[in-house]
């Protein structure tokens, strides 16, 4: 956040311990008709720009996070975001020319994405390719780790200087 | 996450983190907060999240219970900062907005239209001055507007705003 907003005016609360949030069904009605109206006046680039906007939070709260859970691939991420778009994977694969039929395996993490995808990823979907690269990079490193555990260990710098 | 809050004193920016807060470590009426989180994230589906410096992980700065609401969608069920960080003798400011933005963040991502990108939430108090006073302050602060059923909402376009102002979103 940017240093000018300090606002010393009152302090941030919010919650009721005595109210469940329960309403009727018709109050339940009046918003989701209020907010499928809202909804319906956003123009198609709006709707976009806020699939895209999830996107690049959901790759950064996942890039910075020390200790994710699960790894998440940055296909994972990809599938999904071409599933709100409504763009085909073979659609995808052919406009940033990767075979069609080869598109599961960058998907799944078999094979990683070249930097020349992810810069054309960053102009397509308006996402700095460091902050891809980053995600592929990340859960190579957790797999190798897991995958060879202890394995690294042996190699010291002092081993390397007296060789 | 990675973010930014402002330390008052030096009125530098100071590296903290936003993530999902671990039932032993959330505070409780007992510690001097208005809320008892500990409890909170227990209740089905609620999920929460704590911000953290980076220099001090274990210390929590604010904590914000998250929800699906079966009528609202994305629902903050509740948001505090830290008893320390309260009041114009409080050691840091930004706390509360870098999560609101978090949670508007959650909205664009985990959720489906038509609710993506909102965030409904309820400004109360038992003293109807001081609610009255919330409500402006949200209306004022993060631009939140009152739905139908007197919450507190944040709409699509004020959420990718706050998400871009506190979360630091770079578009390419």
């Amino acid at each position: 956040m940017k240093k000018d907003k300090i606002d010393r005016d009152f302090d941030d609360v919010i919650g009721n311990p005595y109210h469940e949030h329960q309403l009727t069904k018709a109050e339940h009605d009046q918003i989701r008709k209020y907010r499928e109206d809202l909804y319906n006046n956003r123009s198609k680039e709006d709707k976009i720009d806020d699939i895209l906007t999830g996107f690049r939070f959901a790759l950064r709260d996942y890039a910075e996070n020390d200790n994710p859970e699960e790894i998440v691939q940055l296909g994972d991420f990809l599938y999904k975001l071409l599933d709100r778009i409504k763009v085909r994977k073979g659609a995808f694969a052919e406009y940033i020319e990767i075979s069609p039929r080869n598109i599961n395996k960058y998907f799944n993490g078999e094979r990683k994405f070249t930097v020349e995808h992810l810069l054309k990823l960053e102009k397509v979907f308006n996402v700095h390719a460091e902050i891809l690269l980053e995600i592929q990079v990340k859960n190579e490193l957790i797999q190798a780790k897991k995958s060879h555990k202890g394995e690294y260990d042996n190699y010291k710098l002092e081993d390397l200087l007296m060789a | 996450m990675k973010v930014k809050i402002i330390e008052v004193d030096s009125g530098q920016l100071i590296g903290a983190e936003i993530r999902e807060g671990d039932k032993k470590e959330m505070p409780s009426l007992a510690d001097g907060w208005s809320f008892n989180f500990n409890k909170h994230i227990l209740s089905k589906g609620k999920r929460a999240f704590v911000l953290v410096k980076e220099d001090s992980p274990t210390v929590i700065e604010g904590c914000m219970i998250f929800s699906n609401h079966e009528t609202f969608g994305p629902f903050m069920d509740y948001l505090e900062v830290a008893p320390h960080n309260l009041g114009s003798k409080g050691k840091y400011k930004g706390v509360a907005g870098c999560l609101i933005a978090y949670a508007c963040g959650l909205s664009l991502y985990e959720v489906d239209s038509p609710d993506k990108g909102f965030l409904t939430f309820e400004a109360f108090s038992e003293d109807e001055n001081v609610q009255n006073r919330l409500e402006k302050m949200y209306r004022i602060k993060y631009k939140a507007i009152m739905n139908p059923m007197g919450y507190m909402e944040i709409h699509p376009d004020v959420s990718k705003e706050l998400v871009k102002e506190y979360l630091n979103d770079e578009k390419e």
